[in-house]
This record gives structure tokens, C-alpha cells and sequence, in this order.
């Protein structure tokens, strides 16, 4: 093949590629439905699943029976969640299980942390603000300089951009003291000033044990916790709460989920069936009286809940439509042989994923294949000639067919 | 001759590759008072903070600078050339059409890599002022695909502007602005880094776009 063929086909080449990746894209713009995700909580009122979803332009509140509900009954069955309504119809009980439900009490014993999928994939810029941790002020403030963690850890002030040597030696000298083998594997803290208080951050250094880290009237205050080093953690989650209960949740290699209670780090091993961190967005909500975990894919939304103690109470899945089954992803997969995927629902990168469609893609290829020769046959292009058009339509069906037809090929020497 | 050749492409490009120059500088000396401002203003950690919690971009005015630069350049160079048939008249010289034409583009294509390097050179050196090294490494890792977004831009206008026909000459260009736009989709940093080698592929296969409209044009095609 010459140079100026291949030329040709080098255009086509990048129109498919372009093609592969927006006319997916503009046909989802073009067909997509609410997946309509239902919200699942559990009721201390009925000691059952409660969950509500939007339908046919309408939203159903329903049990884990399958019983309708008014919003108002439904929200009845959740005074933890919906106590400000309930308080303002006049219908908040005074207890719940033994558990006073006045508001102060309900918001003191609730909490909610959530991950993203996409977090776990998440580029990092590795530098972090150490909060004062016992402040003389209720608010928390930003400190003036971030840390980093390399082959010691050191402070950069950021209204200089320089290290402080003090500080960064200062802290160095007690990680060291405490064993933390230096440089870290993972450095996890909730860098927000929107918080009650401050817990620091939970590091883990090179060779797998947990540090945690704060910094209390300017001073390093380290411990090496008792967590397991050989846990291999993926990731880890802070987010304080008055509750005092747990400092957050960590996510290991092999997906398992441990929460971090305040019991001297001692781990809860959340029971979790399918949980795929990659693929699923996770949450934990803490009410006076359950702890709730619920994660879903889109498609898939599990809830599982426990007592205060942890003990397993109940699990409920609800699975709506998979992609797959719809019409619309039926006929896409008929159009497209496949699409390069740049975006994906639970990755905060860019790819360029190849994705193949179905056996649907030959109804597609072979009208594509039958617009092509048809089109060639009027042209009267030379067929012989140009016998890689049809190769090309065959592989990358509609988006080659449409890349033979608008670069047509030349009288070559 | 190859000399001759520079010649000739230097005396259309000359004035559009220092207004790019002169344009990059000014985009770089914009982003050094917005940033003394801004931590005037806020204060320093506050920016440092937007960059490593929220992923603020505080060099987002240079995203379309590399395309912008790239058209103009595929513009100044290739435009004199395809009208009034003068390509026609280039083919004449002893030098064989598509080494003449691949020759042209490796000129355009060496003026955008140098303003590219001036780019990120002259980014570096206002950023370290302000950042430590982190935040200026993610910083630079997260223009590159902008970069690669010029090297399409000028690619593919060059492609449709030797291209004689104008029906060709629009999907030509709306090729190349939706290639281009593939590498500008970034929102949070470093986004492309694992990916950076598989989206060089629409850039190699656009580096001998040129000759097929090329031979169209040697042909006499409408």
C-alpha cells in the first residue's frame, strides 16, 4: 500500500476514532432515562426496610414488604431521619426503642460518611493541612503550611513557600520514635474546617502499620495503633462526629470494609456480600439505634443493617433493569460495534477504553457493508483498488462506513 | 534546497509564531499577577488548598492556547499555498510531493513543539515562585494533553486547508475539532497521565494525514 493510501486511510482512522467516542455519547444524549435509584433506609418503627423511588413521574414509598405508603406514612416510619417534619406535624414520639428522640439527641447520635467509587481512582496532589487539634477556639482554622511525607516529613509554609525546618524536624524526630519506617504507603485525614473537631490523620507507613497522627497545641502527638500491618489497606476514610464511635472506614486490597472504632482502633469487619469498591458507591449512616451500610452500582443497591453492637439485623437488594435488557442498548449495540469509552460513571480519570457490543453490532455491520457497496457501485469507484474500504467497514461497521463515504478514495498512481 | 524550503516556510510563519510567542508570554505573565493577587487577596494557603483539595486550575487560560496556536500556524502556512494554485507550483521543484509536504509539516510541527517548551518552561518558572514542587508538577503533567490538543489542531487544519475541495475541507475540520476536543475534557488534575500514550495514536496516524489531499491537489481534484 503507498504512502498517499495509507494517508486515506489514516484519515478514516482518526474519523472512526471520533466517531467511536461521540456518536455513543450523542445517542445516550439522545435516548437516556432516569435510572430512577431507589433510597433505602431502615424503620425503627416497623423494624423493616423503608425505601421510596421514583416511577412513571410519580414517587412510591413502600416497606420491605412491598406496602404503599403516603410521604407522610412513610416519613412516620423514619422519625430518625425525618424528625424536623414530624416535630413540625406534631407527631415526633418522645422515645423510640428506649431511645429519646428530642431533635439535640437525634442529631448528636447521627452520621453519615460516604465514598465514591470515583475516589478511589482519584489523582492525588500530596501535600495536607495538619489541623490544631485541641484549639482555645470552637472553629477550626487552616494552618499555614501543608505537610508531605517523603523521606521525612516535612511542613512547606505556604505564605513563603518554604520548608519549616523546625516543625518538619520536630515531627520527623516523634514518628521516628514511635517506629513509623518512613516513606508512607497512604495518608488519609478530612482536610475540611467543617467539621465539630479535628482527628488528625491515619497514616500508613512503609512497612503497613497505621499511625495516627494530630497535632495538639503545636505539638506532634503520634500513636502506632494496633491495626494489623498486613491488611494491605486501599483506602482509607475520616470523617468526625460528635458520636465518638468510629473515625471512619477503611477499604482493603481484597475489598473487605473495617470500620476504625474509637475502642483503641479496634476493627469492625462489615459483612458486606458483592460489595466491589471500583464499582459501587458505598455509605454508612449511623441512627440512635442502627447502623445502616448501604452501596449500589446503578443497578444494584444493597442495604444492610446492624445494631448499635454490629450484630447483623437485615439486608434488602432491589435490582432494576439491567443496562443490557433495555431497548435502548439493544438497538445501540445493533448501530455501534463498539465505543471508546473516554468517561466512565465511576472513574474520576480519562480513558480510552475500547468497548465491543454484542453479536447485535452484525445487523449493523452488514447494513453498513450494504450501504457501502451500494454507494461504491453508483460512484463507480474502483472497487479492486480500494477492496481495505469494506475491511474497514467490517470492523468499525457505521463509523468505517461513514469514513469510506465522505473520504472518498483518489485516482492513485 | 531543504534550505530554500525553511526559507520560504520562515518568511509566512515568522510573524504568527511571534504573536504566539509574544501571546504565550502575556497568557504566563497574566497567570503570575492573577496568582499575587489572589494570595494577596486570600492568602496563600487558601490557594494552595483550592489547588490539592478542590482541584482548582489556576493556569485554565492556557487550555486552549496549544489549538489556538496550532490553527494559526496550519493557517499561515498552508493558506498562501493552496490558493492561486502556488502548491501547484511547489510540486514543480525537484523534490519529491509528499517529502515536500511532510518536510512543511515537520517545520510546523518543530514551531509549536518550541513554543510548547517556552510554555512550559516559562509555567515552571512562575509556578515554583508561588508552589511547592507538587502542585507545579501536577500542574505541568495536567497541560500536556493541551499540548497534544495544538499537535491535532495544526495536523488537522493543515490537512483540510491543502484539501482543494470544500465539501472535504468542513469534515475535515469538524474531524479535527472533535479529535481535538479528546484532549481538553480534563476538569481535575493529572486526569490523563495513565492514558497519555494510547491518545498519541490520533496524533501519529495525523502526522501523514496531509498527503492524501495533498496528491488530490497535485491531481487537480474539486
Amino acid at each position: 500500500m503507498n504512502l498517499k493510501k495509507l494517508s486515506r486511510y489514516a484519515i478514516i482512522l482518526v474519523l472512526i476514532i471520533s466517531a467511536s467516542v461521540f456518536l455513543p455519547r450523542f445517542y445516550h444524549k439522545i435516548v437516556d432515562k432516569s435510572t430512577r435509584s431507589p433510597i433505602i433506609y431502615y424503620s425503627p418503627v416497623i423494624e423493616n426496610f423503608a425505601y421510596f423511588q421514583h416511577t412513571g413521574g410519580h414517587t412510591a414509598f413502600k416497606d420491605g414488604e412491598g406496602n404503599n405508603y403516603s410521604r407522610k406514612g412513610y416519613e412516620k416510619l423514619l422519625p430518625f431521619l425525618y424528625y424536623r417534619d414530624l416535630d413540625k406535624w406534631g407527631v415526633l414520639p418522645d422515645t423510640i426503642q428506649g431511645v429519646p428522640t428530642d431533635i439535640t439527641s437525634i442529631r448528636h447520635n447521627s452520621q453519615r460518611i460516604r465514598l465514591r467509587a470515583y475516589n478511589l481512582d482519584q489523582p492525588t496532589i500530596d501535600l495536607y493541612p495538619l489541623f490544631e487539634s485541641q484549639s482555645d477556639y470552637t472553629n477550626l482554622s487552616y494552618p499555614p503550611e501543608l505537610f508531605r511525607i517523603n523521606k521525612r516529613i516535612e511542613f512547606v509554609t505556604a505564605h513563603t513557600n518554604k520548608i519549616n525546618e523546625k516543625m518538619s524536624r520536630q515531627f520527623t524526630k516523634d514518628l521516628k520514635e514511635k517506629g513509623f519506617e518512613f516513606p508512607a504507603q497512604l495518608i488519609a485525614g478530612n482536610p475540611t474546617t467543617r467539621k465539630p473537631f479535628d482527628e488528625g490523620y491515619f497514616i500508613v507507613d512503609n512497612e503497613g502499620n497505621v499511625f495516627h497522627l494530630k497535632k495538639v497545641q503545636d505539638s506532634p502527638q503520634c500513636v502506632k495503633t494496633p491495626i494489623d500491618n498486613n491488611l494491605n489497606i486501599r483506602k482509607i476514610v475520616i470523617s468526625e462526629s460528635v458520636r465518638r464511635e468510629i473515625y471512619g472506614f477503611m477499604i482493603t486490597e481484597s475489598d473487605d470494609v473495617y470500620l476504625i472504632s474509637y475502642d483503641n482502633y479496634k476493627l469492625i469487619k462489615l459483612p458486606l456480600k458483592n460489595y466491589n469498591p471500583d464499582k459501587m458507591d458505598f455509605s454508612f449512616y449511623a441512627d440512635p439505634v442502627y447502623r445502616t451500610i448501604k452501596y449500589d452500582d446503578n443497578y444494584n443497591y444493597h442495604a444492610v443493617v446492624f445494631d448499635s453492637n454490629y450484630t447483623f439485623i437485615d439486608s434488602m437488594k432491589i435490582s432494576l433493569t439491567p443496562e443490557e435488557e433495555k431497548l435502548s442498548t439493544k438497538v445501540k449495540q445493533a448501530l455501534f460495534p463498539f465505543e471508546i469509552k473516554t468517561m466512565k460513571s465511576f472513574s474520576s480519570l480519562l480513558h480510552f477504553d475500547l468497548k465491543f457490543q454484542s453479536w447485535l453490532s452484525l445487523i449493523g455491520i452488514l447494513i453498513s457493508l450494504g450501504i457501502g457497496i451500494f454507494v461504491k457501485i453508483k460512484r463507480k469507484e474502483n472497487i479492486k483498488e480500494n477492496w481495505f474500504d469494506f475491511v474497514l467497514i467490517i470492523g468499525a461497521g457505521i463509523y468505517g462506513l461513514l469514513g469510506v463515504i465522505f473520504i472518498k478514495p483518489d485516482i492513485w498512481d | 534546497m531543504y534550505r530554500s524550503l525553511f526559507d520560504k516556510e520562515w518568511l509566512k510563519v515568522r510573524w504568527v509564531f511571534l504573536a504566539y510567542i509574544i501571546l504565550t508570554i502575556s497568557v504566563l505573565v497574566y497567570i503570575a499577577s492573577d496568582l499575587r493577587h489572589t494570595f494577596e487577596m486570600k492568602g496563600a494557603i487558601k490557594n494552595w488548598l483550592a489547588i490539592t483539595i478542590h482541584h482548582e486550575m489556576y493556569f485554565s487560560s492556557l487550555r486552549y492556547l496549544p489549538m489556538l496556536g496550532g490553527f494559526a500556524l496550519a493557517i499561515f502556512q498552508f493558506v498562501p499555498e493552496s490558493f492561486d494554485n502556488r502548491f501547484r507550483l511547489s510540486f514543480h521543484l525537484p523534490i519529491n510531493e509528499i517529502k515536500l509536504l511532510l518536510y512543511m509539516v515537520i517545520l510546523g510541527l518543530g514551531a509549536i513543539i518550541i513554543v510548547d517548551l517556552i510554555t512550559i518552561g516559562g509555567f515552571i518558572a512562575v509556578s515554583s515562585s508561588f508552589f511547592p514542587a507538587e502542585i507545579v508538577s501536577a500542574s505541568y503533567q495536567t497541560m500536556i494533553p493541551w499540548f497534544m490538543a495544538g499537535l491535532v489542531t495544526y495536523l488537522g487544519i493543515a490537512t483540510a486547508v491543502v484539501e482543494p475541495n470544500w465539501y472535504l475541507r468542513i469534515v475535515l475540520g469538524l474531524i479535527t475539532y472533535f479529535t481535538a476536543s479528546l484532549y481538553t475534557q480534563g476538569t481535575i488534575y493529572m486526569q490523563y497521565n495513565h492514558v497519555l500514550a494510547t491518545y498519541a495514536i490520533p496524533i501519529l496516524l495525523l502526522t501523514i494525514t496531509i498527503i492524501f489531499p495533498g496528491h488530490r491537489l497535485r491531481k487537480g481534484a474539486k
